[in-house]
């Protein structure tokens, strides 16, 4: 409830009006399923940005899953990442607890049919420079071979509020959603599979 | 409530009027030739909510005239860093770029012409390298002080003349907003009459290397409607027919100059259209080009004639 309001009358004119957003192929969505999406990671405004081309009935169901050992900092932080923006906290640091996994808590939103944005690379990097993907996504896509993963690759967000900068510098987003694809349909290991995703992106931002 | 003076309100009825034509044509067009036109459907259709949110903005009240320029302005130079190849170290300045905006276009609005005229043209210049020295980063910083410097001038400093147009005190019952009127109606009617006249009997291209659809007889037919329109609509200036004839002349070589240089920035960075902001047209950049030249040209003009 709260999320709906504060997209509709905050983020969404915010990011129309201030930033700018150049979508392109937004017919590659996949309709009426589940997917994952996975995009590069370069500025808070990622989320934002891949949140706002949704509307704001759909957005109950669109979670990104951010680092609690980040977002849950400070009580304030927590309130907004957990109520206004709906992320599911993953814990970097510990490894394991007991028989709980790390990503037990993704597996259960994905099971609820939610549609979650993963970053890959794990956190913020060099403004409009690629970092080495995590393993992570490589397990999730292994468990649900089928779950769609639509590639979103984003540009200028880096460079319009980078990693710890605080002057924000209105430039146009620019959003390309790739093809979406599934784990069975590539047909490799974790690892292969990991990298291949990697170069995906890669790709592209040489072009 | 500019929108209630008699002449404005009139010629507001003429554009209108000259829109829904031009929407009875394309669909006689549909349906004679079975083909959609979506292109220029959309355009048409964009050309409507413009200038319906044209009129209600600048001709209701002064002081949202000027957020809407300064907002013009803002759009336009996002469009424009966004297109631009720019560095991290470049932020700082962009962020002047931007800042600038608020203080010219007050300035405008309060009619301080020996600021308005050099604030961006020298206090911006002297301050932009300053910035860049705090900053230090010495590679590329004459190309990229420059690239900003360029773009503000170009998308605040030539825009901003039309607001300080709009603010000119009046002569004779002529006000700045009649006068904002005619300069933005004859600019986009010149370019849609290039556009035409090209289309129609355009044969020998003018400047091959920069834009291969501008043609010499959409040029000169585009001069010689524009001419003749501006006589048609000197009733919104203080104009004399020959004034009037020289206006026309202004605003269509000028239109003209503008459209193409901002052609060659979007040839350099190898796009075609700058966002997809506006449906049929492109970017905001792609809109207000011509205006970029005729509005200080225009303004200069008014402003040595009468005042």
């Amino acid at each position: 409830m709260y999320k709906k309001v504060f997209f509709k009358f905050f983020i969404k004119p915010f990011i129309l009006l201030i930033t700018g957003m150049l979508i392109k192929g937004k017919e590659n969505i996949p309709k009426n399923e589940p997917y994952l999406i996975i995009a590069n990671h370069n500025s808070h405004l990622d989320i934002l940005a891949i949140m706002s081309m949704y509307k704001s009935s759909e957005l109950i169901n669109v979670n990104p899953v951010a680092a609690s050992d980040y977002f849950f900092k400070n009580k304030y932080l927590k309130w907004v990442s957990l109520n206004l923006i709906g992320i599911i906290p993953i814990n970097r640091k510990i490894k394991r607890e007991g028989n709980a996994h790390p990503l037990d808590e993704v597996y259960r939103k994905i099971e609820e049919g939610k549609t979650l944005i993963i970053f890959p690379e794990g956190s913020r990097g060099e403004p409009e420079q690629l970092q080495k993907f995590k393993n992570g996504i490589g397990h999730i896509a292994k468990k649900y071979p089928d779950l769609k993963i639509l590639p979103i690759i984003l540009e200028n967000a880096g460079k319009a509020l980078p990693k710890n900068e605080a002057l924000f510098v209105p430039l146009i987003i620019k959003i390309e959603i790739k093809e979406a694809f599934t784990f069975n349909c590539l047909n490799l290991d974790i690892k292969n599979f990991v990298q291949k995703l990697e170069e995906n992106f890669k790709k592209d931002n040489n072009e | 409530m500019n929108i209630l003076n008699e002449s404005i309100f009139t010629t507001f009825i003429v554009i209108f009027s000259i829109l829904i034509v031009a929407f009875i044509i394309i669909k006689y067009l549909q349906q004679k030739n079975d083909k959609p036109y979506i292109e220029l459907f959309d355009r048409t259709k964009s050309w409507f909510y413009m200038i319906l949110i044209f009129a209600f903005t600048v001709f209701l009240n002064n002081i949202i005239a000027m957020i809407f320029f300064a907002l013009l302005s803002y759009l336009a130079l996002k469009e424009y860093f966004t297109l631009i190849p720019t560095r991290l170290t470049d932020r700082r300045i962009i962020f002047y770029g931007y800042l600038v905006i608020i203080i010219q276009y007050y300035l405008a609005y309060i009619q301080w012409y020996e600021l308005f005229i050099i604030c961006i043209p020298v206090y911006l210049f002297l301050l932009l390298p300053f910035r860049q020295i705090l900053i230090g980063d010495t590679n590329g910083f004459i190309n990229n002080t420059s690239k900003v410097q360029w773009g503000v001038m170009l998308f605040v400093f030539a825009i901003s003349h039309v607001a300080y147009l709009l603010m000119l005190p009046s002569i004779d019952f002529i006000t700045g907003a009649m006068m904002v009127l005619y300069l933005i109606f004859l600019t986009e009617l010149n370019d849609i009459l290039q556009y035409v006249c090209g289309k129609s009997f355009g044969k020998r291209k003018i400047i091959p290397k920069v834009s291969p659809n501008k043609t010499v007889e959409g040029f000169l037919g585009a001069m010689f409607l524009t001419t003749i329109l501006a006589v048609v609509f000197s009733y919104l200036t203080p104009f004399t027919t020959l004034e009037a004839i020289g206006a026309g002349l202004i605003i269509n070589i000028g239109g003209f100059i503008g459209d193409v240089v901002v052609s060659m920035v979007k040839r350099d960075v190898g796009v075609k259209d700058a966002s997809n902001m506006i449906a049929g047209h492109g970017g905001i950049i792609d809109r207000v080009d011509s205006l970029t030249y005729t509005a200080p040209l225009f303004f200069h003009y008014v402003y040595y004639l009468y005042y």
